[in-house]
C-alpha cells in the first residue's frame, strides 16, 4: 500500500495536524506523528519500516497492520489517499 | 514616509453580540500603512457600544435611520460633512446601502467619496433574486422563494424539501421545521425587516464565508475565506479560522470577474459533507469579521479607501492561513453625563 498524504497539511512537533483548506485540526499521538512526518517526506512503506526499525523494535506484520489502521483514520478526512 | 491624512466616516458601530462591521473596519483603517485616518463614527442609537470606544472614532455623530427617510439621513451626512470634510464614507448597514448607492452622485458632488456596488450589482444578488443569480453564473444555490403573504408558505413548503430557513430581506434567519413554524417566523421577520420574506431550503453542512474586495473592473483586490468555528444563537461567527480552500477562492474570483463587483462583499456558503458548496447569500458590504483578513495580512478596508480616493493599490494575493479570530465581550465604564450629552446633542468627541 502506497499512501500519499495531502501535500498542504501542516503538523507541528506536538502532533497538531492542520488542514489549511478546510480549517480542520487533528491530534496525532506520538506514534502517529513519527509515521506522518515520514509519509510527508514521501517515504514508501518499505523505506518507512526500515527507518522505524532503526529506532524501535517492530515486527513487519505489526507495522503493516498499524499502517493500514492509520490510513483508515486519515482517508475519511481526505488527509491521505492511496497512490 | 509622511502618511496622508484622510477623514473617513464609518457607520455600524453596534458592536453587540450581532456586531456591525464598523469597529473592525476602523481597527483596520487605524493600522493603515498608507494614510493616517481621522475617523468620524456615525451612530444610529445613543448606546451603540462603538461610539464609546475612545481609541476608535475621533468623533461620533448620531444619524437618523434610513427608514425615517433618505433625505433626512443624507442631509445629516452633508451637515456633518460641512463640519468635518469627509473624504470617504464607508456605510456598513445593509439597510443604508441602497439609499446611499442611489445617492452616490449627490455625495460625490459634495466631495464625499464612496466605493459601493452599482445598483445593478446590488439588486442582482438580493436574497429574493438568488436563484436567478445561481443560474446566471452557474453557481449552486439552495432553492429560495420570496413570499409576501403567509398564505403562500404552505404551497412553497409543499414544493421544497424541509427544513426551511425563514430569512429577512436584510438580516435575520430562523430555522423552521415545517410550514406552521415558518408562518410564525414570517410574522416575526416581516415585522422587523418588511417584505418579502425569503423561504429557503435548509442545507446541512459547514458554514464557510469569504470576505473580498472587487475593484469594479473585474479584478479581485483581496479575498480571505473563513470557516466558522463557533456560532452564536443568532448564527453569527464568534470565532473563525482563515482557510485556503481553493474552491472558495476560485468562486470568489469568478463572481467578481463576471459581475465586475465594486466594493466589499461577503459570500456565505454551506459546504455539504459530500463537498458541494451552496451559495446562500452575498452581502454587498464588508462583514463584521473583516479584521481576521487584516490580521491574516490583507487590509481590505485600507485598500477600499485607497480605491475610493482614486489610487491604484496593489491586489493582495496571499494571506496567512490558520489565523483565527476569537471575539469577546467587554464592559466599558462610561459616565452618565457622557451618555446623556451624546443622547441630547448627538455628538461625542474623543480627541
Amino acid at each position: 500500500m502506497d499512501l500519499k498524504v495531502k501535500p498542504v497539511l501542516r503538523v507541528n512537533d506536538q502532533g497538531t495536524l492542520f488542514d489549511p483548506e478546510t480549517g480542520d485540526t487533528f491530534i496525532l499521538n506520538p506514534s502517529g506523528l513519527e509515521i506522518f512526518k515520514r509519509l510527508q517526506l514521501g517515504l514508501e512503506p518499505d523505506a518507512l519500516y526500515q527507518e522505524l526499525l532503526q529506532e524501535y523494535e517492530l515486527e513487519r506484520e505489526n507495522f503493516d497492520r498499524l499502517l493500514i489502521d492509520f490510513a483508515s483514520l486519515l482517508k475519511p478526512f481526505q488527509l491521505a489517499q492511496d497512490e | 514616509m509622511n502618511k496622508s491624512r484622510i477623514t473617513i466616516a464609518v457607520s455600524g458601530l453596534n458592536n453587540t453580540d450581532n456586531p456591525g462591521p464598523g469597529i473592525p473596519v476602523i481597527r483596520s483603517l487605524r493600522e493603515s500603512r498608507t494614510f493616517q485616518p481621522r475617523i468620524i463614527g456615525l451612530s444610529y442609537e445613543n448606546l451603540e457600544p462603538g461610539a464609546y470606544m475612545k481609541e476608535m472614532a475621533d468623533k461620533v455623530y448620531m444619524v437618523p435611520y434610513p427608514s425615517q427617510g433618505m433625505e433626512l439621513l443624507l442631509n445629516r451626512i452633508l451637515e456633518i460633512h460641512a463640519r468635518e470634510k469627509i473624504d470617504v464614507l464607508i456605510p456598513n448597514f445593509d439597510s443604508e446601502l441602497l439609499p446611499l448607492i442611489s445617492s452616490t452622485d449627490r455625495l460625490s458632488l459634495a466631495g464625499i467619496r464612496t466605493f459601493l456596488p452599482t445598483m445593478e450589482q446590488y439588486n442582482e444578488r438580493l436574497k429574493s433574486n438568488l436563484p436567478d443569480f445561481g443560474r446566471k453564473y452557474d453557481i449552486l444555490v439552495p432553492q429560495s422563494v420570496p413570499v409576501t403573504t403567509p398564505a403562500e408558505i404552505p404551497m412553497v413548503c409543499r414544493n421544497m424539501e424541509g427544513p426551511y430557513m425563514v430569512k429577512g430581506k436584510f438580516y435575520d434567519a430562523y430555522l423552521a421545521h415545517g410550514p406552521e413554524e415558518a408562518v410564525g417566523l414570517f410574522y416575526k421577520v416581516s415585522a422587523k425587516w418588511g417584505l418579502p420574506v425569503i423561504i429557503q431550503q435548509y442545507i446541512r453542512g459547514t458554514e464557510v464565508n469569504v470576505v473580498a474586495l472587487g475593484d469594479g473592473k473585474g479584478n479581485t483586490m483581496g479575498a480571505v475565506p473563513m470557516r466558522k468555528q463557533f456560532i452564536t444563537d443568532k448564527g453569527k461567527a464568534w470565532s473563525g479560522i482563515a482557510i485556503s480552500d481553493p474552491f472558495l477562492l476560485g468562486l470568489t474570483r469568478k463572481i467578481i470577474s463576471q459581475t465586475h463587483w465594486r466594493g466589499g462583499m461577503e459570500l456565505e456558503l454551506i459546504k455539504t459533507p459530500d463537498r458541494r458548496y451552496f451559495l446562500v447569500e452575498i452581502n454587498p458590504r464588508i462583514p463584521a469579521w473583516v479584521y481576521l483578513a487584516t490580521g491574516a495580512g490583507q487590509n481590505l478596508p485600507e485598500t477600499l479607501v485607497n480605491l475610493a480616493m482614486g489610487g491604484e493599490p496593489q491586489p493582495y494575493d496571499t494571506f496567512e492561513v490558520g489565523k483565527m479570530f476569537v471575539r469577546y465581550s467587554f464592559d466599558m465604564i462610561v459616565d452618565a453625563e457622557t451618555h446623556q450629552g451624546f443622547a441630547i446633542t448627538g455628538e461625542l468627541e474623543h480627541e
